[in-house]
């Protein structure tokens, strides 16, 4: 029992900072980047590999974060803006991106898979089951990343810029606000997201370079269900996906699984859409 | 009027030249006519992306799964069941399956704002779930290892290389004409004016929507059947026919071969293929590399793909080769 709480508490976190990232890009540049699964997975190599040259945990992370954060205005650069709005474009540039970033990946570190450090060995026991202490450190570091992000989208002088921008960028633009700026800052950001997940969830599988896509996918799943480009929805989907496939792949089968969620997102678009009309 | 009819000589060259090009392969070792055969036959893929995208305007990123379930209707209904009802049935209802799968699919996404994004991750979820379906689906199914000895068509009772060839071929420029002529029907002309500007053939009171979904459920069956000769052509399926990598090479080959030509699928597999097969020494992380940077400078500097540029050559040579026409006509 107490296991299973676990596995869903872990799930339902990383899913959280997967997809907050996302959401997070989408909301300023109108992009849905297919690479942020591939962001994830430089993470875990950044740590993973940082903790091989003797950084200890904690550094680990501010290294995957730094990293990633790197990538992701590089890629910028690398011309993001360009494809404008068409989200088909960008959809198919993010992905050969991705393609890019997961072979040079893997013809750098090897297809073979590594293994961080664990951080915090050691177990509660209780009612039956075991949670990992990690798997506690994980969601209490998701809830505040959260609180932080809620902070600075509500309270800040940048949040505000921010959520200008995502709303209209060209009336931002015409109030005197640094749109691309915040761009920049909004992609560093999105990008150190990816780097902190993928540094978290790194002592909790093998980090190799293809575990992207799994986490791509149920993002998208998460994000179609809170609603493009809302951290907030970022949560909620985060949640309603992570337990829902967690709790029926223990309880029933994996495939299964996949399948209830499907049915439950296109349930749940399809009577969001009703809802939106009446 | 007149350049048309100048242009007449190059044009039978030309014309007699593919004919000659096409039949290569007959005479070339057997291992190589199937190597253009399954190019052909995945051309007939792309054409069905082309006909989703191109022509209804929505990115799937889900033929693979409609290629799948043709491919698995072919093994199931030859190695797993027995009967002539079976062995035509099954495939039939996998193409309605299809049609049916991705009305609905469309009619979901096309309940939300943002349609073409959910409908991209709404096919991205169905050819995960069709990866996982197949690779859990016991023996059956054949799980992760797929089914083989699938018996191939026969024309005449002949079988072999050489007559899986001729039959992709003729499918290909079967499909070719289908959706040549769909092209120039009433309905191609309202997906023209739909891709041309949505927003204006909505306001001319076109149900862009249904006009949309049917594209898809189109390109979908045209996938399906694919997948049902491909899987005869070849006697295996395996789970790689299924699940996204397939669909990503299926846009990869529409997006380098030119998705605003009707030869660019075709030509896209071709390109893609043989320099698969000339990089097969390399370590697939090269191979996927390569690709990804050839299909991000095709995005960006050659949106009308390999059939755009060489249909940019072929106007420069068949104008020089009548300069008087291009003076008078300039």
């Amino acid at each position: 029992m107490l296991t299973l709480l676990g596995d869903t508490l872990s799930s339902i976190a990383v899913l959280f900072l997967v997809s907050s990232g996302l959401a997070v890009i989408f909301g300023v540049l109108r992009i849905i980047n297919f690479a942020h699964g591939d962001f994830v997975m430089v993470g875990a190599f950044a740590s993973v590999i940082s903790q091989e040259w003797g950084l200890g945990f904690a550094l680990s992370i501010v290294f995957a974060m730094v990293v990633v954060a790197g990538l992701s205005v590089g890629l910028q650069a690398l011309g993001l803006a360009r494809t404008g709005l068409d989200m088909t474009v960008g959809l198919l540039v993010t992905w050969a991106y991705g393609t890019l970033i997961r072979s040079m990946v893997a013809a750098i570190f090897g297809p073979q898979a590594r293994f961080a450090d664990q951080p915090f060995p050691g177990r509660v026991t209780a009612l039956g089951g075991t949670i990992p202490y990690y798997v506690l450190f994980v969601f209490a570091a998701a809830l505040v990343v959260a609180a932080v992000l809620f902070v600075v989208f509500v309270k800040t002088d940048f949040g505000r810029r921010l959520r200008a921008t995502v709303c209209d960028r060209q009336m931002a633009a015409g109030v005197g606000i640094n749109t691309g700026g915040v761009t920049f800052g909004a992609l560093a950001a999105a990008g150190a997201l990816a780097g902190l997940a993928g540094a978290l969830i790194a002592p909790m599988v093998s980090v190799n370079a293809y575990m992207g896509f799994a986490y791509i996918v149920r993002a998208f799943l998460v994000v179609v269900l809170g609603g493009l480009g809302s951290v907030v929805g970022a949560g909620g989907g985060a949640v309603v996906i992570g337990g829902a496939e967690t709790l029926v792949s223990r309880a029933m089968s994996a495939l299964l699984a996949q399948v209830v969620i499907f049915l439950f997102v296109a349930a749940a678009l399809v009577f969001r859409a009703r809802l939106e009309r009446n | 009027m007149l350049r048309l009819l100048q242009g007449r000589g190059p044009r039978g060259a030309a014309g007699l030249g593919a004919t000659a090009v096409f039949a290569i392969p007959l005479f070339t070792a057997n291992l190589h006519t199937r190597l253009f055969a399954n190019i052909l036959i995945l051309g007939v893929l792309s054409m069905s992306l082309y006909i989703t995208w191109t022509l209804g305007g929505v990115l799937s990123l889900g033929q693979a799964a409609f290629f799948g379930l043709g491919a698995y209707s072919a093994a199931i209904s030859t190695v797993r069941l027995d009967g002539a009802l079976w062995g035509v049935g099954l495939p039939l209802a996998a193409i309605a399956v299809s049609a049916v799968l991705a009305i609905l699919i469309w009619a979901v996404a096309a309940t939300t704002k943002l349609s073409e994004f959910t409908f991209a991750m709404i096919t991205l979820i169905v050819v995960v779930l069709a990866q996982v379906l197949v690779n859990s689906s016991g023996p059956f199914g054949g799980g992760t290892s797929g089914i083989a000895g699938i018996p191939s068509l026969s024309i005449f009772g002949m079988r072999g290389a050489q007559v899986a060839y001729v039959l992709a071929l003729a499918v290909s420029v079967v499909a070719i004409l289908v959706v040549r002529t769909l092209e120039r029907s009433a309905l191609g002309v309202v997906l023209t004016a739909m891709s041309g500007n949505e927003t204006r053939a909505r306001v001319c009171g076109y149900r862009v929507d249904v006009y949309k979904g049917v594209a898809f459920a189109v390109g979908a069956m045209l996938a399906t059947f694919a997948g049902y000769l491909y899987a005869r052509q070849n006697g295996l399926v395996t789970p790689s026919l299924v699940g996204f990598d397939m669909s990503a090479a299926v846009i990869i080959w529409l997006v380098i071969g030119g998705r605003w030509s009707l030869f660019g699928p075709f030509l896209g597999v071709f390109l893609v293929r043989m320099f698969q097969f000339l990089l097969a020494e390399a370590a697939p992380e090269t191979y996927a590399a390569i690709t990804a940077v050839a299909f991000i400078a095709m995005i960006w500097f050659f949106p009308g793909g390999a059939a755009a540029g060489l249909r940019r050559a072929w106007d420069a040579v068949s104008t020089r080769t009548k300069p008087k026409v291009k003076a008078a006509v300039s």
